[in-house]
């Protein structure tokens, strides 16, 4: 036996698809958990592919040369040790 | 930071194109330097809000004698890390523009900021909003520029990018020796409570393991 369905059931099943299909969806970045073994991976990434300048003024004098900005990033604590 | 967002693929190729970095470790170097559980690289970690650990991390975009084109307080996402280098980016080209005035030129830095803040987008702003504890703080903070004084939502506290980009608009080109650090990152409390990771103090692993014991129990 083949059960048929209402016609009401099946409109508003379009009505909601199409709604989800039109509707964007603008949440945030969420909360993304990195793993240990992937922060140990990440932060040797960041120590050792940026060519990081011993200090300021260093970083300065690289920029004028290289026609660059300079990213200065201060932080309580060590990049590659305790944050 | 160093987790999500400097190891970000897009990041690391933007900052080695266009950035020569540098990094300075401010812990009890500066008045204004927070304080946080110690978290080592060999912890977990995990994504936060925009701003969130201002007093422990600022990102300054400079030009090459030293002018703030951008700061960035705490941690940032990394589609909107290179969103904001990008405005950093024309602001840098702009400051290096022959044949326009000062004033002219700090004109057009106050609207390119408050411009950026009008074009963040929704998810830019839902990611930016302060965490409890320092909305708390800034809620009751008596003329803070987080409040709404105008519109419909009066009352309602700012986002962290659009606080961001109004008091960087105030500071065009401004000397990094005399950019005001401790006023420019006042978004709420200076110790920042990020426990996630941290073994003995990470609610997150606690509740995980707690309810992995109560499944072995149940199966037994």
């Amino acid at each position: 036996m083949v059960k048929k369905t209402s016609w009401f059931s099946t409109f508003v099943v379009t009505l909601v698809l199409l709604g989800a299909a039109f509707t964007q969806v603008e949440a945030g970045p969420g909360k993304t958990r990195f793993t240990a073994k992937e922060v140990e991976k990440n932060t040797k990434k960041v120590m050792s592919q940026l060519p990081w300048a011993k200090n300021l003024s260093e970083a300065k004098e690289l920029a004028k040369k290289k026609n660059k900005l300079v990213f200065y990033i201060q932080i309580v604590g060590e990049l590659d040790g305790g944050l | 930071m160093r987790a999500v967002t400097l190891s970000d693929d897009r990041v690391i190729k933007d900052l080695k194109k266009n950035f020569v970095v540098v990094r300075k470790n401010i812990a009890g170097k500066t008045s204004y330097a927070g304080t946080s559980n110690t978290h080592l690289p060999t912890y977990a970690a995990m994504c936060v809000n925009n701003s969130s650990g201002h007093h422990n991390v600022q990102m300054f975009i400079m030009t090459q004698d030293g002018r703030v084109l951008h700061c960035l307080p705490g941690f940032w996402h990394p589609d909107h890390l290179i969103a904001e280098m990008g405005l950093a980016k024309n602001l840098g080209k702009l400051y290096y523009k022959k044949g326009i005035s000062t004033a002219k030129r700090n004109e057009l830095f106050l609207n390119m900021h408050l411009e950026q803040a009008l074009k963040n987008d929704k998810r830019m702003r839902n990611s930016s909003k302060l965490q409890g504890f320092d909305a708390n703080k800034m809620k009751k903070k008596e003329g803070s520029d987080f409040k709404r004084t105008e519109g419909f939502i009066k009352g309602k506290l700012k986002t962290a990018d659009q606080v961001m980009h109004e008091r960087m608009a105030a500071l065009p080109f401004i000397k990094f020796e005399r950019f005001n650090v401790k006023k420019y990152i006042d978004m709420g409390l200076k110790r920042y409570k990020y426990d996630y990771g941290v073994p003995g103090k990470d609610k997150y692993a606690k509740k995980k393991k707690s309810s992995e014991k109560k499944k072995k129990s149940d199966k037994k």
